[in-house]
């Protein structure tokens, strides 16, 4: 058996590994994704005040540190019982929107937009993001420096530096927003809607205008995995990313659950399995039956395309018709194609820049009323935001004192794990054939996971690259092909 | 003359990941002036790039984890104006390849960027300490990059570390 391994090795932006077994045949027996977590960070929370987890926790991650910080901050409110002003609630999700459209963004410019700008088999040294923008223009390039900075900007404007917030406490905000910075926000605002039109139109014209591209989205046989989905919604059963109830569908579409993340214990286990750190979640009732897809197994997707597929809409105009878009284009809901995750992606950058707008422009977003001290003793409390990359869960227990006891994170990626695990092998087996393996078809494997914008970062910063190392063992474990990228 | 953004890199919960930013701070705390800035980050590759427009110089510190180097090593690089780059990893948007666009899209207009890197035991453990081996260092380190960055620099009277 051979053995063909895909380890970037170091810690820019987290790491994980590919290992894909080679039958004696040469084709794909099976594949395994690892992640070398960072344990003990649970442990590493006990034992604080926690009031101070909401600075604590983002530290966790170099890549989405404001969606920790909500989803601890909304925890917290939960600890102590605590319901925040109407204008803290709209504050807090005007900047979570900002947080949306920076990563948003980032990932189908920078991380998907070489695949489908540049080419899925294009040479290594032109998928980059400056392969992207040697195709759309400079101009275009600018443009999304642009934006991603107003949103940046706008993060650090409600969030109260410009890295790591501190925004959020129990029971508000730390400050208001004034008229000047609302006005500031809505300017910025209006122009990503405008922005986010655009990379509509972009995603029409270069993507699905184009029949390879076309054709990849809807391979079967590489990238199609029918599942559970699950996603916070609305009293009206559309997206949210800051607040709502938790919505899984069936596989066929129809609602399966629908329950408030102080509940999620009852319906989210958590496994592990010996072969990797980072564990799996699956649905209770169903159960955990392995790496297996279908309406019989426990495994369920969060993320974008999972976002509306368990919603009935999107709560904006713009986005709401390209939602229908999508759906008319494969034929109804859900779509199970794990590429369609980059369409939804965008779609939801749309939402997020149209609800950014609104809230700038609601009357009460300079309320001065943002905190509700919290009077209540301490115990309990479950927060659940939408990181932009699937459903994240904080769930604390203090004593008396407010002294964390326990902690339980449940992340995006960790909710993706068993998906990403099976997307990852059937597209090794889709496009591995005869042991025939070169760069272009082991970035087709590497597409099958980057559709879901996975981080497994707690490794937070790097100056260097990532080397690319890639191994071919024989059934021995002997070394016969090495390729490493630096 | 333009303005010098000192960046701190690290993670002030995974022990040794802190030791860039630490200095950084302590290296802000002897130049802070009117054309001195200062940031700290804990964020990923294309983050960064976010703060540097509008700067001549940028000073980065970090830490870097390499079995061959003793903890409390520190190594500086001049970072090239271009940089080749490829597409490496599955989930890379980064720092050089960021801020390669950066440049050419006009955003970031430093005539030099500097990397400070200082070698670190370990950067996956939980923990806000930092070990004694680099500590011992710092004050070597500190005097090093003042010397090199801001010559002149401290004023006579300044702690270089407490």
């Amino acid at each position: 058996m051979k053995k063909i391994t895909i380890d970037p090795v170091t810690r820019l932006e987290g790491h994980g590994k590919i290992d894909i077994f080679l039958n004696d045949a040469g084709d794909v027996e099976n594949a395994y994704f690892q992640v070398p977590e960072l344990r003990g960070f649970e442990k590493f929370c006990e034992g604080r005040n926690v009031e101070e987890l909401p600075r604590i926790t983002p530290k966790i991650c170099g890549v989405c540190p404001e969606a920790h910080h909500l989803a601890s901050a909304k925890a917290v409110d939960a600890v102590y019982k605590v319901d925040p002003p109407s204008a803290a609630k709209k504050l807090r999700e005007l900047f979570y929107c900002a947080h949306m459209i920076h990563s948003h963004i980032a990932h189908f410019y920078a991380l998907a937009g070489p695949d489908f700008i540049v080419g899925p088999d294009a040479p290594a040294s032109e998928r980059n993001i400056l392969g992207v923008i040697a195709r759309v223009g400079l101009d275009i390039g600018k443009e999304v420096i642009k934006h991603r900075a107003y949103a940046q900007d706008i993060q650090a404007l409600i969030g109260g530096r410009a890295t790591q917030p501190v925004c959020g406490l129990p029971g508000g905000c730390s400050k208001a927003l004034n008229e000047e910075e609302r006005k500031i926000i809505e300017e910025k605002s209006a122009s990503c809607v405008e922005f986010s039109q655009f990379t509509q139109k972009i995603f029409e014209n270069i993507v699905l205008k184009n029949k390879q591209y076309v054709d990849l989205i809807l391979a079967k046989d590489l990238y199609y995995m029918e599942t559970y989905y699950m996603g916070l919604v609305d009293k009206d059963n559309k997206v949210n990313f800051y607040d709502g109830d938790i919505r899984v569908v069936y596989p066929d579409g129809k609602e399966f659950l629908k329950f408030k993340p102080q509940d999620y214990l009852e319906h989210i286990g958590e496994v592990v399995e010996p072969w990797t750190y980072l564990k799996f979640t699956y649905l209770k009732k169903i159960g955990w039956h392995g790496l297996k897809a279908g309406r019989d197994s426990g495994v369920f997707r969060v993320a974008p395309l999972a976002r509306l597929n368990a919603a009935d809409g999107m709560a904006t105009p713009l986005a709401q018709a390209e939602y229908d878009k999508m759906y008319h284009t494969f034929g109804g809901k859900p779509v199970h194609h794990t590429m369609s995750m980059h369409w939804a992606r965008i779609i939801e950058l749309l939402y997020a820049s149209e609800r950014m707008l609104q809230l700038s422009r609601d009357p009460e977003i300079t309320s001065t009323q943002v905190r509700t001290i919290p009077s209540q003793t301490p115990d309990e409390g479950t927060g659940v935001v939408e990181a932009p990359r699937g459903t994240l869960f904080h769930h604390y227990k203090t004593d008396e004192s407010g002294t964390t006891q326990a902690v339980n994170l449940i992340v995006a990626t960790c909710n993706n794990h068993a998906a990403i695990c099976m997307s990852i092998r059937d597209a090794a087996r889709g496009v591995i054939k005869k042991g025939q393996v070169n760069d272009g078809l082991l970035n087709m494997v590497e597409m099958a996971f980057r559709a879901y914008d996975p981080c497994f970062s707690c490794a937070t910063h790097a100056i260097g690259e990532t080397p690319l190392i890639v191994n071919v063992y024989d059934s021995r474990a002997q070394v016969i092909y090495s390729l490493r990228r630096d | 003359m333009g303005k010098t953004l000192i960046v701190g890199l690290g993670n002030t919960i995974l022990s040794d990941d802190a030791a860039g930013l630490l200095i950084a701070r302590e290296v802000y705390a002897r130049v802070k002036s009117e054309s001195v800035d200062f940031i700290e980050s804990s964020y990923a590759g294309w983050r960064c790039i976010d703060f540097f427009p509008g700067y001549e110089k940028i000073i980065i510190i970090d830490v870097i984890c390499d079995p061959l180097h003793q903890p409390g090593e520190c190594f500086k690089m001049d970072l090239p104006k271009t940089i080749p780059l490829h597409r490496q990893s599955s989930h890379n948007v980064g720092f050089l390849e960021m801020l390669e666009l950066a440049r050419q899209t006009g955003m970031v207009t430093a005539a030099r960027i500097v990397v400070y890197a200082v070698a670190a035991r370990t950067i996956y453990d939980f923990s806000e300490q930092i070990s004694e081996q680099i500590m011992n260092k710092v004050p070597d380190i500190l005097s090093e990059i003042i010397k090199n960055e801001f010559p002149g620099m401290p004023r006579e009277g300044d702690r270089l570390y407490a």
